[in-house]
């Protein structure tokens, strides 16, 4: 047998019916292929990368064909040869369709973990607040989520939400008791009873981390005293500049909050300057149309001109959620981008890695210390995450008003709830849905992906307006989220070789 | 073809001994967690607090397996 009809044979029992799930990347400098089976990503030569991409994607004999008749047999064979010593000595290219996921705490024992692993909770105290913003999920056009009423919860519930977390989080040393609404500072008294019921009822070994997520345009001095003084954690939401924010984070009548929640933040942020507490500003940013790079230099210029601002405050930015701009605000205005998100904040991230403005770094870290921090294996194992799904009950725990436990405050309010705070979780409710139904109905969608390993979609994007788990929506949500990987993974590959070890610092980063 | 990122070298009696076992909380993710430490420690897929960036937290988990 001649060494091009051998290489062949060898291809052929990898590439010849079903493929093996890889990815093939091409960056401004190289050519690279992700593996899914070990999570490993090789630099090959232009030779190497066009072959491989022919094998992954068309049939074999074709795959071959092509190959040869365009580049001839001596570079085929060269090519073939680096794949096969590749495969031998990396072991790489070896999964084929996933036939479980059965990696992750869905596996194990949910009651174990959730009677002593439970992270935290996240109160919504009140369903009512004082703005109106075009985009927020709680307005009368977005569908799927309820609408801003007077509904607000009473110290009971709190009380029985953070005994809750208590007798479930004994194995845990550092906890989180976030408040959410609505806007919480109307019910400002309760977050302050909550805190100190907290206080009163954990022990000293189990720290826990206070968190607010607020407009900031009620916050009071006394408030904002309280706030620091107890290092709390304050996500703050402004979108920039005044011509930005005023646009769509109105009151009922119409009326820009843009100077309201920049007194708040800037009462906020001199008190945290002069505190020794260990409490966090947060400032979360929503990009809204029309999007352009341009726009985003200029609410960056804004947040750098903010010379008051915390040296540690954290900015994150985030589109709207799907459908919750009505349609009057998009309308023939600019909801086409000319660079999107990620782009932009690589584009500056690239020149600046940790010393970029918070803003940038907000949008790229996370994601990149994703990947740095991903497990690199030396053989394949054939055992995935489910998907970027948390442990039900495990982590955030949105506590509604009236009591009812949901995976976080983004979840569609139909979705089944995993208990009550009178009841405590639903164990049933959360294996039979959440983790087996889940399983398998996504299986067959996930199966065959290359993604598989890096996969960030979760339960967010799989219950429909119903709460009914509806794996065509899921599907729908892939191809976007698969894109994303791809382009940011590729970003990634390009820093590691322009400047290696300048990511080193995402190996220690926390990722949420 | 070359590895863009180092992994933890490790015999194949190693890997066959951690595969299929656990971490030390009783998931399945040990063999996956001990190959993170190549690319600088990181997290154990699973929730336990086992401390993954030392090699004491290595020879715990050996001693569970």
């Amino acid at each position: 047998m001649s060494e091009k009809d051998l290489l062949i044979v060898l291809l052929e029992q990898v590439f010849g019916t079903e493929k093996p799930l890889a990815r093939m990347l091409r960056t401004p400098n190289g050519y690279y292929l992700y593996d899914t089976g070990t999570n490993k990503i090789l630099a090959c030569r232009k030779e190497v990368y066009l072959l491989l991409d022919n094998l992954l994607n068309q049939d074999f004999h074709h795959a071959v064909d092509d190959y040869i008749s365009l580049y001839g047999e001596a570079r085929f064979i060269e090519a073939s040869k680096e794949i096969v010593e590749a495969m031998e000595k990396e072991k790489i290219l070896s999964a084929k369709k996933a036939t479980r996921f059965g990696l992750s705490g869905h596996f194990k024992n949910l009651k174990d973990l959730l009677k002593s692993e439970v992270q935290g909770i996240n109160l919504e105290v009140t369903q009512e607040c004082n703005l109106r913003c075009g985009y927020c999920i709680y307005q009368d056009h977005f569908t799927g989520k309820r609408n801003y009423s007077s509904k607000e919860m009473s110290f009971d519930t709190a009380c029985k939400a953070i005994r809750l977390l208590k007798d479930h989080s004994s194995g845990k040393d550092t906890l989180s008791i976030g408040v959410y609404g609505g806007e919480p500072l109307k019910k400002f008294s309760l977050i302050r009873e909550c805190v100190r019921y907290a206080k009163e009822i954990f022990p000293r070994e189990q720290k826990i981390g206070f968190n607010v997520t607020t407009n900031a345009a009620l916050l009071t001095p006394e408030a904002a005293d309280f706030l620091v003084k107890e290092g709390v954690n304050v996500t703050v939401s402004l979108d920039g500049p005044r011509e930005f924010h005023d646009r769509f984070r109105t009151d009922a009548k119409g009326n820009g909050s843009f100077d309201k929640t920049l007194r708040g933040l800037k009462l906020l942020s001199e008190k945290y300057n002069r505190s020794e507490k260990k409490g966090r500003l947060l400032i979360n940013v929503v990009y809204t149309p029309p999007f352009s790079g341009e726009k985003m230099d200029t609410i960056n210029r804004f947040f750098r001109g903010l010379e008051w601002l915390p040296g540690n405050v954290h900015i994150i930015s985030s589109y709207p959620a799907d459908n919750s701009i009505p349609p009057g605000y998009t309308h023939g205005d600019g909801a086409e981008e000319d660079e999107p998100l990620f782009d932009w904040a690589f584009k500056n991230y690239r020149t600046g890695f940790e010393k970029s403005d918070a803003l940038v770094k907000g949008q790229i870290e996370e994601r990149f210390a994703k990947f740095i921090q991903r497990p690199v294996l030396s053989e394949p194992v054939d055992r995935y995450m489910l998907n970027g799904c948390c442990v039900p009950g495990q982590k955030k725990n949105y506590i509604t008003a009236d009591g009812y436990i949901q995976v976080c405050e983004k979840m569609p309010g139909n979705s089944p709830p995993l208990g009550h705070v009178d009841t405590g979780f639903d164990y049933e409710t959360i294996e039979r849905i959440y983790i087996r139904e889940y399983a398998q109905k996504s299986l067959p969608v996930c199966a065959g992906c290359w993604g598989l390993r890096l996969c960030d979609v979760c339960y967010l994007y799989v219950f429909n307006e119903k709460g009914q788990l509806d794996i065509d929506k899921k599907s729908r949500h892939c191809a976007s989220v698969m894109a994303h990987v791809e382009q940011s993974l590729c970003h990634f590959v390009t820093l590691l070789e322009e400047n290696p070890g300048k990511l080193d610092y995402l190996k220690h980063f926390n990722i949420k | 073809m070359r590895v863009l990122e180092s992994g933890v070298d490790m015999t194949p009696e190693e890997l066959n001994r951690l595969k299929g076992g656990a971490c030390a909380c009783g998931c399945e993710v040990f063999a996956e967690v001990v190959h993170a430490l190549g690319s600088g420690g990181g997290t154990c897929f699973c929730t336990c607090k086992f401390d993954l960036a030392t090699t004491s937290g290595i020879a715990t988990a050996a001693t569970y397996l």
